[in-house]
């Protein structure tokens, strides 16, 4: 049918290729893996399986885009046709992993089941709650992994306690109810959720004209109560001190997205990425030599990478940051709004985390036992991606009237800074102390925003 | 007596502590033209959401064409024209592919009248929605409305990004269907003089209620703004009932009523001798008075 036929043809055009890589990669590295796979090493399982949830992501995320068009909700048929299209995509998915791991001698139903349930409960959060859960719970995973490293008493092996999670007699059975169940819960959110989650959430605020602060503040709302409930008890900053660094914010967000100045945003974050990704790549060429294996999470960077640049009108100026591709609808001037750095902030911290995950799924697909210099590299991305915009928010009033090429000048200048303190710094501190610093900058980043959203502004003049 | 169209009864919607509509009751007959009026932010959107099962209400219930919106059928989905405020789509489609692909989805595709609409329009069928401006997009919107020439048409803020030849181009368009082909329509909007054009019914929202629901002509039979000289000092509430805004100084005073009786008025010239001109007010001034 035509309508599914478009159906298809959008997501092939939009992340087909993106996903096709992610699935040739890991393809490859099952090959040249199988042993390992055969032998069910744990920590190669369980990369595996993130890999995959990674994947559905990237689907969900997808899907959410394809369904949120609300008024299509109205067209004959157009749910059904939706459900064709995804019972086609789908089982790209989920059904290969299965076989595969299948042919390597894991338990085919309980794997499938184990996949469809964990995708499928992703998904509706994803969905339900905006992907901001997703993150926090890669998150809690990321710091689980580093304690792992270093042998603290919090060790747990994932892949043993999903493998046997079976207390079943049958187990057979059991995993044919987990995939009925999961497939209960696919059709059910697919069914229901562009008539109840988005627009429930898009129509929140009755801003009708603003898309970009409607997504925004969909995606974000769970994280910023859920972070309020969190910081709570631990961040009681005093009046005076919360005016003014509202102040400080202000002057920092009519000077970021200033007309112009975006410009030089840009490029100052195509710096701090250059020197990001270069560094990662560096670390992996110089391995390459001692082992093989690693061109593919090199291969990985360069898709990251490039899908980072094509996927954003960064090549024409038309101001919108870089590096922002999990959601191309990026800030300008003209949907300028006061949540805007706290969206700004949150979702460079969440394109972070998002990519993280996958170096550290790669990484530890490729590296069993010294991963120090990721720990580093990951720490410091978290570092620039957070602290450097809080510093210049912090910073803000050394310019007393906000100038574009007066703050781009100085936020070159604090990169540079950082880049070289940390280079500096790297054989000093241990990836626990940058994990610590990492949590202090979380804490500043959230109390910043938890205060910015009592403040009245009027940001309808900017000079 | 004709049938009953659209239906909301007790209709309540809020998102988290903000109520949007508090008990919101209306119909639409066959064959009507009826002009959604508010300001920006007073419901329309989410009204007309609630209406075509898009949203689900708290409380009430929403019929179209005599069947529950949130469980419409495809029969019934055949017969609604619906044009968002935002076009919402693939960005990647280009104009033709996007009126392709939304035909595909009916059993009936009047394509001669949506390649004639382009045409009236100046919509190039071969542009990309992407590189579309906010007008053609709206553009776009209502053609894909029309295409396959449904029975009721539900506009949510149509005109707001038309160009005044497209504007009287759309009005024209929707007097020819109300005329020709009996169609029921309901279009949000707070351009007033568009609605005057049409001549259509109203409903005004204000405070997540319908405040008014009528004919035009009635409504500003009904709304008259009274400016008043007294010889005598005006007390601080003047004695008429349903007073919508007044302004009192001393012995003069300007006051917009809903509604006034010949005899309130001799009773108030015998008591305050005073001298009252009626005005009679346009669309926009009533909906400035009742909206202020």
């Amino acid at each position: 049918m035509k309508s599914i036929r478009y159906i298809l043809l959008s997501y092939f055009q939009q992340h087909f290729f993106g996903s096709l890589l992610t699935v040739i990669g890991i393809l490859i590295w099952l090959v040249a893996n199988y042993q390992l796979l055969a032998n069910h090493a744990p920590k190669s399982f369980l990369g595996f399986f993130f890999a995959l949830l990674c994947m559905t992501l990237i689907m969900g995320q997808h899907l959410k885009r394809l369904i949120k068009s609300n008024s299509s909700a109205l067209l004959p048929h157009y749910r059904r046709d939706q459900l064709i299209a995804v019972a086609i995509i789908l089982p790209f998915f989920v059904i290969w992993p299965a076989i595969i791991l299948g042919f390597f001698s894991y338990p085919v139903l309980r794997i499938l089941a184990l996949y469809l349930f964990t995708s499928a409960i992703i998904l509706w959060f994803t969905f339900r709650y905006g992907e901001n859960l997703l993150v926090l719970l890669v998150l809690v995973w990321l710091i689980r992994f580093n304690y792992e490293l270093v042998d603290l008493p919090l060790q747990l092996n994932l892949s043993a306690f999903f493998l046997d999670f079976w207390p079943f007699n049958y187990p057979n059975l059991m995993a044919s109810l987990f995939i009925l169940i999961s497939i209960y819960i696919y059709v059910h959110f697919i069914k229901n959720f562009n008539r109840v989650s988005i627009l429930e959430f898009e129509n929140a605020d009755g801003d009708e004209s603003d898309p970009w602060a409607k997504d925004y503040d969909r995606a974000t709302r769970f994280t910023k109560r859920m972070a309020q409930k969190m910081l709570k008890p631990v961040i009681n900053i005093p009046p005076n001190i919360t005016q003014r660094l509202m102040h400080l914010a202000r002057s920092f967000q009519f000077a970021l997205f200033s007309p112009g100045f975006v410009v030089y945003y840009n490029a100052f974050m195509l710096v701090v990425v250059l020197l990001y990704m270069g560094s990662i790549l560096l670390i992996l060429y110089s391995e390459i030599g001692k082992n093989p294996r690693y061109i593919i999470p090199i291969l990985f960077l360069v898709y990251q990478f490039a899908a980072s640049f094509l996927s954003t009108d960064f090549l024409q100026h038309r101001g919108r940051l870089p590096f922002l591709w999990l959601n191309s609808q990026v800030p300008t001037k003209k949907s300028f709004s006061k949540s805007v750095v706290f969206s700004y902030l949150l979702v460079a911290w969440k394109q972070y985390v998002v990519i993280s995950l996958l170096y550290t799924v790669l990484l530890m697909l490729l590296s069993y036992s010294d991963l120090s210099g990721f720990i580093f590299l990951y720490t410091f991305g978290a570092f620039v991606f957070t602290v450097i915009p809080l510093l210049s928010l912090l910073l803000s009033n050394l310019v007393t009237s906000p100038d574009a090429k007066g703050w781009m000048i100085f936020n070159m200048i604090m990169a540079f800074i950082v880049v070289l303190i940390l280079f500096r710094i790297w054989h000093l501190l241990s990836y626990i102390h940058l994990s610590i610093a990492l949590g202090i900058c979380l804490v500043l980043m959230w109390a910043v925003i938890r205060k910015w959203e009592h403040i009245e502004m009027d940001f309808s003049s900017p000079d | 007596m004709s049938e009953i169209t659209l239906s909301l009864t007790g209709i309540c919607k809020s998102f988290g502590e903000k109520k949007v509509l508090k008990s919101v009751d209306f119909t639409v007959p066959e064959g009507t033209i009826i002009g959604l009026m508010g300001k920006n932010g007073a419901g329309k959107s989410t009204l007309i959401k609630c209406l075509l099962g898009l949203l689900k209400p708290d409380e009430g219930n929403a019929e179209v064409l005599g069947e529950a919106s949130w469980n419409m059928s495809v029969a019934t989905k055949h017969r609604i024209g619906y044009v968002p405020q935002i076009l919402t789509g693939f960005r990647w489609m280009r104009v033709e592919t996007m009126l392709d692909y939304t035909g595909s989805f009916y059993k009936y595709w009047n394509n001669s009248k949506v390649i004639s609409l382009l045409k009236k329009w100046d919509l190039d069928p071969w542009s990309k929605i992407s590189s579309l401006s906010v007008g053609e997009r709206q553009k776009l919107a209502i053609i894909q409305a029309m295409g396959h020439e449904p029975d009721v048409y539900v506009f949510d803020e149509p005109v707001a990004s038309l160009d005044p030849v497209a504007r009287r181009e759309f009005i024209k368009q929707l007097i020819e269907l109300n005329m020709n082909e009996n169609k029921t329509m309901l279009f949000s909007t707070h351009i007033s003089s568009d609605l005057e054009r049409v001549a259509a019914d109203i409903a005004l929202l204000k405070d997540g209620i319908i405040s008014f629901k009528g004919d035009l002509s009635e409504l500003k039979e009904r709304v008259k703004r009274l400016h008043i000289r007294a010889s005598k000092e005006l007390p601080q509430s003047l004695p008429f009932h349903r007073i919508i805004n007044s302004q009192i100084n001393h012995k003069s005073a300007v006051v917009t009523v809903d509604g006034i009786t010949e005899e309130e008025l001799i009773a108030f010239k015998s008591s305050y001798q005073a001298i009252i001109t009626i005005e009679t007010l346009n669309l926009e001034d009533i909906f400035l008075e009742l909206n202020q």
